[in-house]
Formats: C-alpha cells, sequence, structure tokens
C-alpha cells in the first residue's frame, strides 16, 4: 500500500505521538488547575458561582466540544462500541444510571439540609425531608437523565451517522 | 488506495469486518477505513491483522504495482 511502498514525504511519527502525549499532559495540568482553582476560591471567598465562571466554562466547554468532535469524526460512536465489547453494562445504562444516582443524590442532599435546617422535631423533619426530596427528584431526575443519556444517545448517534458516511464514501 | 488484498483475505477466512475487529481489538469502523485505504494503520496493528488472517505483512501491506 501507499503508505509501506511509496517513497513519500512522510512527517516524524515519533515526534508526533510525543507531541500529541505532551498536548494531552497539558489538557489533565489545565484541568486540575480549573478544579484546584476552583476548591481554593470555594475555601478563601465561600460558595459562589460567579467567582468561579471561567474555571467552569473550560472545564465544560472543553467537554462539550470534545463530545461534538468525537461525534462529528465518528470516533465516539466507536468508542462506545469498544466499551460495549468489554463491560458487562452497556455505556448507555451506564449513563443512565450515572443519571439517575446524581438525581437521586442531589435530591438527598437537598431533603436532608432542608430537614436539619429547617426541621423542627423529628416528625417536622421528616415531612420537611419528604416533600423537598420528592420536589428535588421531580427537578433534578429529569435534567440529568436528559444532560447524561439524552445527550450521549444523541451523539453516539450523530457518530455512528457519521461513521456510516465515512464508510460509504 | 483501496486494500483490495486486506478484504480479499478476511472473505477468505470467513470473516466480517466486526469479526476481524473483535479479534484484533478495534472498531469495526477502523477495520472499514484501512480496507478503503482511508486510514494508515501503525506497524502494530497490521501485525495483528495479519496474525489474525494468517498472513504475511507483505501479502497485505504491500503493492507489488507501484514498485514496479
Amino acid at each position: 500500500m501507499k503508505w509501506l511502498s511509496k517513497r513519500q514525504k512522510i512527517a516524524d511519527e515519533r515526534i508526533i505521538n510525543m507531541q500529541n502525549k505532551i498536548y494531552k499532559e497539558i489538557y489533565m495540568i489545565v484541568m486540575v488547575l480549573c478544579l484546584i482553582s476552583v476548591a481554593m476560591k470555594y475555601y478563601l471567598y465561600g460558595i459562589d458561582v460567579k467567582l468561579v465562571t471561567t474555571e467552569l466554562v473550560i472545564l465544560f466547554a472543553s467537554g462539550i466540544y470534545y463530545t461534538v468532535r468525537a461525534a462529528s469524526l465518528g470516533i465516539f460512536s466507536d468508542e462506545v462500541e469498544l466499551h460495549d465489547r468489554n463491560s458487562k453494562v452497556p455505556m448507555s445504562s451506564k449513563n443512565v444510571y450515572i443519571g439517575l444516582g446524581l438525581g437521586v443524590f442531589i435530591g438527598l442532599f437537598f431533603g436532608i439540609r432542608s430537614a436539619i435546617i429547617y426541621g423542627n422535631g423529628l416528625f417536622n423533619s421528616l415531612v420537611y425531608f419528604v416533600i423537598v426530596f420528592i420536589a428535588s427528584l421531580m427537578i433534578y431526575l429529569p435534567f440529568f437523565l436528559v444532560l447524561f443519556a439524552g445527550s450521549f444517545s444523541v451523539a453516539a448517534k450523530a457518530s455512528k451517522k457519521a461513521s456510516e458516511q465515512d464508510l460509504d464514501e | 488506495m483501496k486494500n483490495i488484498k486486506l478484504k480479499v483475505a478476511r472473505v477468505a477466512k470467513d470473516l466480517s469486518q466486526d469479526d476481524l475487529a473483535k479479534i484484533v481489538g478495534v472498531s469495526r469502523q477502523t477495520i472499514g477505513l484501512i480496507e478503503q485505504g482511508k486510514y494508515n494503520p501503525s506497524l502494530n496493528l497490521c501485525v495483528e491483522i495479519c496474525k489474525a488472517l494468517s498472513k504475511t505483512l507483505d501479502d497485505l501491506f504491500w503493492e507489488e504495482d507501484e514498485e514496479e
């Protein structure tokens, strides 16, 4: 084939691979620095989203960018295929579980928080817990399900389409 | 340029792209793109494919015509 038989102008793969490795490390360093920055700001100045907007934008934008690029290049569905081949639990199910888990966790967090802050006596605390827990579940469960399982499903479908198109051409 | 030799060797072994992908440990699309000549596999991947199909690198990845 071309890449083995024909003497063509080639880039030094070793250098490119090493550079990509360094870029990967830089990405990890930036993510860790952002997380440290968020933790430090919360510790020093208290919990305020406005203080950490830049860090959150960097964290979320890079994640969204990766997902969109991986889906448009068709490798997102390939990653899922490889994962599902080696794992007993399919990635789609894992995303549903993560969405459900986070929804229940947030519900429990707000429920317990309300029971502790506003509850007066055991029964009253229990009522507060149940009401806030159910209300939080109603809000956050669909939100996290759409965020994780929904976006996963959309990205996987788009990636599959891009991948099939690549093979059809 | 399409890698017809790879496709022929795979079919001769009665393997689908998916079967070969599973043996080698890559996605089906990667095998498809190699057969279509749209992806240049690393030497390691070439060797794994050759082993899976009981062929040599020359058999699958050497284009005689271009040398002549």
